[in-house]
């Protein structure tokens, strides 16, 4: 291994100014209708399509300490939710329901090289429409730094597709003392920078796979990632190998994201 | 879980049971060539255990697709009886299903059966 990249301290130059670009793609799919009868769900639209950010805003994700490739730490949540005002005006990063393990931003060193690093995050945030509130399953990107520049060399954040991939707690009766909800699919939610071409010769010389970053963030969440799960296609197979039982979800939302 | 079970869950929408969402799912299947669907095998002994109107179905089944116990969340623990840990009523569901008791399938509903509506009780009330 290479010593001089066994710990990682990541700068960035906060003088410096990027333009993230915005989308979301209005819901077409819900279980019960409400992207049609829910007005602000229906009018669901992106606050700012282009908007330049001084870099010192994704200082939120840098670690403050060295760290290694592998290695978790804890996103800062203001620059963050400066990012999620491009989206919607009225993000949540401390989710009003919360079944104990639903909040959190988590970052990991995916990879790096001599001048580059890609950092692989995780971020459960909601939004406050009218009269409720929108949850996406989760929001997850890469973040890539120009060490020797200080700058940003691509940025990508958005809600993964999915069956079902957000949830929406509607009080459609101000009176009632609780709310109505649904799930749905959207199709488009995202903020980048940059692009694909700008980052596909990066060669790193320590890297774990996106998969494998994926499952350790995964692991700071919830405690049900402890289980290994595997898709049911190869359940069947594995049982039989194994002589064990299949243990079932069969879930309205997906297990192990704020969509369910 | 990981010594005595292989554990797996799938959305109620991919079998099927959200009509809503039945569109993009098939789109997303014909895209990425999934192939765990309602003629599965498997899917088959998960939509024979689901329960009427149940957001969530916990189920334990053979791998010869035999279902041995199978839960409504909504109603889980009460029934499977008093219990104060949710963990312990958890274990005693898979114990019983393991020991061949049937845990839970005495209200077993069609496959077509949609699922409700949640209606969500919120402690904190939105503001």
């Amino acid at each position: 291994m290479n010593t001089v990249l066994d710990r990682i301290t990541v700068f960035i130059d906060g003088a410096k100014t990027i333009s993230v670009k915005g989308y979301i793609k209005p819901i077409e799919h819900t279980l019960s209708n409400f992207h049609e009868e829910w007005e602000a769900l229906a009018n669901l639209r992106v606050a700012e399509p282009e908007k330049n950010h001084p870099l010192s805003v994704f200082h939120a994700f840098i670690p403050i300490e060295s760290v290694s490739v592998g290695e978790c730490w804890e996103i800062e949540k203001t620059g963050v939710t400066k990012l999620f005002q491009q989206l919607h005006p009225n993000p949540n990063l401390d989710m009003h329901l919360d079944s104990g393990d639903s909040q959190g931003l988590w970052a990991c060193l995916r990879a790096c090289n001599q001048r580059y690093v890609d950092i692989q995050f995780r971020i459960h945030v909601e939004f406050k429409l009218t009269d409720g509130w929108f949850t996406p399953s989760k929001f997850i990107g890469n973040l890539i730094i120009d060490r020797l520049e200080e700058e940003i060399a691509f940025f990508k954040m958005s809600v993964p597709e999915g069956t079902v991939n957000f949830d929406v707690n509607w009080k459609q009766d101000k009176d009632a003392p609780y709310s109505i909800t649904d799930a749905g699919l959207i199709q488009r939610m995202e903020l980048h920078a940059g692009t694909q071409e700008d980052i596909q010769d990066i060669e790193y010389v320590i890297h774990i796979t996106e998969d494998e970053a994926t499952r350790i963030l995964n692991g700071q969440f919830y405690k049900s990632e402890q289980i290994n799960w595997v898709p049911p296609e190869q359940s069947v197979e594995l049982a039989e190998k194994q002589s064990k039982l299949i243990h079932v979800i069969s879930v309205d939302g997906p297990l192990a994201d704020e969509a369910c | 879980m990981n010594n005595n079970f292989v554990n797996t869950w799938v959305t109620n929408a991919e079998l099927g049971r959200t009509q809503s969402l039945r569109e993009p799912i098939a789109k997303r299947r014909i895209r990425e060539g999934k192939t765990f669907d309602s003629s599965h095998a498997l899917a088959k002994a998960i939509m024979k255990g689901w329960k009427k109107g149940s957001p969530v179905d916990c189920m334990v089944i053979s791998h010869e697709f035999e279902l041995l116990g199978g839960i409504d969340y909504n109603y889980f623990p009460e029934c499977l009886g008093e219990f104060e840990d949710y963990v312990d009523a958890y274990i005693y569901f898979l114990k019983e299903s393991v020991a061949g008791k049937r845990p839970g399938l005495a209200n077993i509903v069609t496959p077509e059966q949609p699922s409700q509506q949640v209606i969500n009780i919120s402690v904190k009330e939105i503001e």
